[in-house]
């Protein structure tokens, strides 16, 4: 791992078992990213790049290999200190929109602050802030159920920056959404990479979001291309 | 509020249907708790008050050696120490004496055996309420008093003569001829099948055979009381029982000691009411428990989503836990409510059972049975509500538990 990087990964392999034996969907990835980095891991469906996004944000174990992400081995924590991990280091934004459909707007942002601890007025604050950062001032008390797809998107990258992680990792974030939709949300969010410095990594095969990153990974058949 | 305790709420109101259902099958089965805890109750306190009204009284004195054997011999040493310091003392109401003896009783018809009851009719009926309630006849110092029951049996009618048969004080067969003056309509037909009235001045004499040494103005086995304030009998009796210069072996005891099966009652009603609220409570808990089950199976994606974004397994356990103990508890305060103004309408227009009186008659009930308030048990209730919510929570908490965040969010 070099000194600046913010994510190293090593001889990542990561094997599940199948009814037809063993099917190997990330072969022996190694990558760094830097801080501050707007990169991508892209390359055609099933791949490997969400197993390779999930192992990185320690969703999913990994079958051998090491990742470190800002200083920590992530592969070599308890079950218990990842989840502690994710909630201070790592944003995640989902394909589907994966809000809380109970919770208002900035609820919804607020949540994982909550989670760490924060007091009321330190979460509102935080939250009307980030809601304003992605263009939705004036929806912070509106339902998941009232707002687009585009806005329920940008919810969720409010929420993935809430806790203000390292790194914000996004799962085809703009795989749902409409051509304008997906402009605005990677304008957002490369304005936060930019404002913030934190560090996004996609994972995708939309062209649009491809052109807009500043690191490409692609990947194919679970290898990282030269 | 906390955030977490906010969206538990919101969460059993996604479906408003299914909880609406659950949240008033809860309040449906706690106001039909609570009603039958206060029928029940009502039915107890009126058969209790009934007995203290017709045959114990609120307080007795007799001789210690009465209390075992009920010897004709075993009469109060000094009757009017007693009565004395009970015409003296503000919370008694009234008082009476009685002789107590045990005969057989004669018709032209039948025989049956009896309890004789020998009181100054006047005094009789200021303590106790069976003798006022009357069939046919009075009840005064003409004659005998017989129930209903028993004048039935044996086939006696007002102005019939009757035979008692007992044994005096020097043990010798002793039989007396009397008229029947009156037929009491008791409530309990244990009492009205057996005890009968003669007026204390015929019996004593024949009683005491010629016994000088117990030529006395007064003789009595037992004198009743009552006070004007049944809460404060412990301390009115403690009271008496101290001024009492001289008691010798004569005892004042209180209708819990006298009647021990009133008060267990009392007790086993409080067990039992809780027991019956338990069964129907347990019965609700898997309502809940089926459809927090529901809730969890619909939102595993949601739930994986939350552990992925760094919600820990503990705080999942506890929004299903908070989830679970809000749905039990949503129905309980209008449970409870309801259940409380249904008994406060009925306690006071009474719910009649015309068509069972005879059976409420043996038990030593009327017909109209007023159920009173139980506030009492409120907290007991809420207190099974809260334990029997956590122990529905506890499988629908630990399936999300074992959710896997990945493979949940993968459900479609």
């Amino acid at each position: 791992m070099t000194n600046q990087a913010l994510l190293s990964v090593q001889n990542v392999v990561k094997t599940y078992e199948s009814t037809a034996g063993p099917v190997q969907a990330v072969c022996g990835v190694s990558l760094e990213l830097q801080r501050g980095a707007f990169a991508a891991l892209v390359g055609p469906s099933g791949c490997g790049k969400t197993t390779l996004l999930n192992a990185i944000g320690g969703l999913d174990s990994v079958t051998s290999g090491r990742i470190w992400i800002d200083g920590t081995e992530i592969t070599g924590l308890s079950d218990r200190k990842v989840i502690e991990f994710r909630l201070h280091r790592i944003g995640f934004v989902f394909q589907a929109f994966n809000l809380v459909p109970v919770l208002n707007a900035w609820e919804n942002v607020a949540f994982v602050m909550e989670l760490q601890g924060l007091g009321i007025k330190a979460r509102r604050d935080r939250a009307y802030e980030l809601l304003s950062a992605v263009g939705l001032s004036g929806k912070e008390i509106q339902r998941p159920a009232q707002l687009s797809g585009g806005q329920q998107q940008r919810v969720a990258v409010a929420r993935a920056l809430a806790s203000r992680p390292s790194l914000v990792l996004a799962d085809e974030p703009t795989a749902n959404l409409d051509s304008k939709s997906t402009d605005k949300l990677l304008d957002i969010m490369h304005e936060l990479n930019q404002k913030e410095g934190t560090t996004f990594l996609f994972s995708t095969h939309d062209p649009r979001v491809i052109n807009r990153a500043e690191v490409l990974f692609q990947l194919e058949d679970g290898r990282l291309q030269a | 509020m906390n955030l977490l305790l906010s969206m538990a709420w919101r969460n059993i109101w996604r479906s408003p249907w299914r909880s609406g259902v659950v949240v008033g099958a809860m309040a449906l089965g706690v106001w039909a708790g609570v009603f039958m805890m206060g029928l029940a109750q009502g039915v107890n306190d009126t058969r209790t008050a009934n007995a203290l009204d017709d045959y114990i009284g609120h307080a007795q004195i007799t001789d210690s050696s009465f209390i075992e054997n009920q010897e004709v011999q075993a009469l109060i040493a000094e009757p009017q120490a007693w009565t004395a310091v009970l015409d003296a003392h503000p919370e008694v109401e009234s008082w009476s004496e009685r002789l107590l003896i045990t005969a057989v009783m004669q018709s032209g018809a039948a025989s049956a055996p009896v309890q004789v009851l020998a009181v100054d009719p006047e005094r009789e009926a200021q303590v106790f309420k069976a003798p006022r309630r009357m069939h046919e006849g009075s009840f005064d110092s003409t004659g005998i008093t017989l129930g209903l029951k028993l004048a039935e049996q044996l086939g006696a009618g007002l102005g019939d003569r009757v035979v008692l048969t007992f044994q005096d004080l020097k043990g010798e067969i002793h039989s007396s001829l009397y008229q029947v003056s009156g037929i009491y309509d008791g409530i309990s037909n244990l009492v009205e099948g057996i005890q009968v009235y003669v007026p204390i001045a015929d019996l004593a004499p024949e009683l005491l055979g010629g016994v000088d040494s117990l030529n006395q103005p007064m003789v009595a086995h037992q004198i009743h009381f009552r006070v004007r304030n049944l809460d404060s009998l412990d301390q009115t009796v403690g009271e008496l029982t101290a001024a009492v210069a001289n008691p010798g072996s004569s005892v004042l005891r209180t209708w819990r000691a006298i009647s021990p099966d009133l008060r267990y009652a009392d007790e086993v009603l409080a067990q039992s009411l809780l027991l019956f609220m338990a069964v129907i409570l347990f019965a609700m808990a898997f309502g809940i428990l089926n459809t927090m089950l529901m809730a969890i199976l619909e939102r595993t994606r949601e739930l994986g989503m939350l552990m992925a974004i760094g919600m820990t397994r503990r705080k999942v356990f506890r929004l299903v836990v908070l989830e679970t103990l809000l749905l039990s508890f949503a129905g309980l305060p209008l449970g409870l409510l309801l259940g409380h103004l249904t008994i406060a309408v009925t306690s006071r227009t009474g719910i009649s059972l015309t068509g069972v009186e005879k059976g409420m008659a043996e038990l030593g009930l009327q017909s109209t049975i007023y159920p009173v308030p139980v506030p009492e048990y409120f907290l007991p209730v809420a207190l099974l509500v809260a334990v029997l919510g956590l122990l529905s929570s506890l499988y629908p908490a630990r399936k999300a538990l074992k959710l896997n965040p990945i493979e949940s969010m993968r459900v479609l």
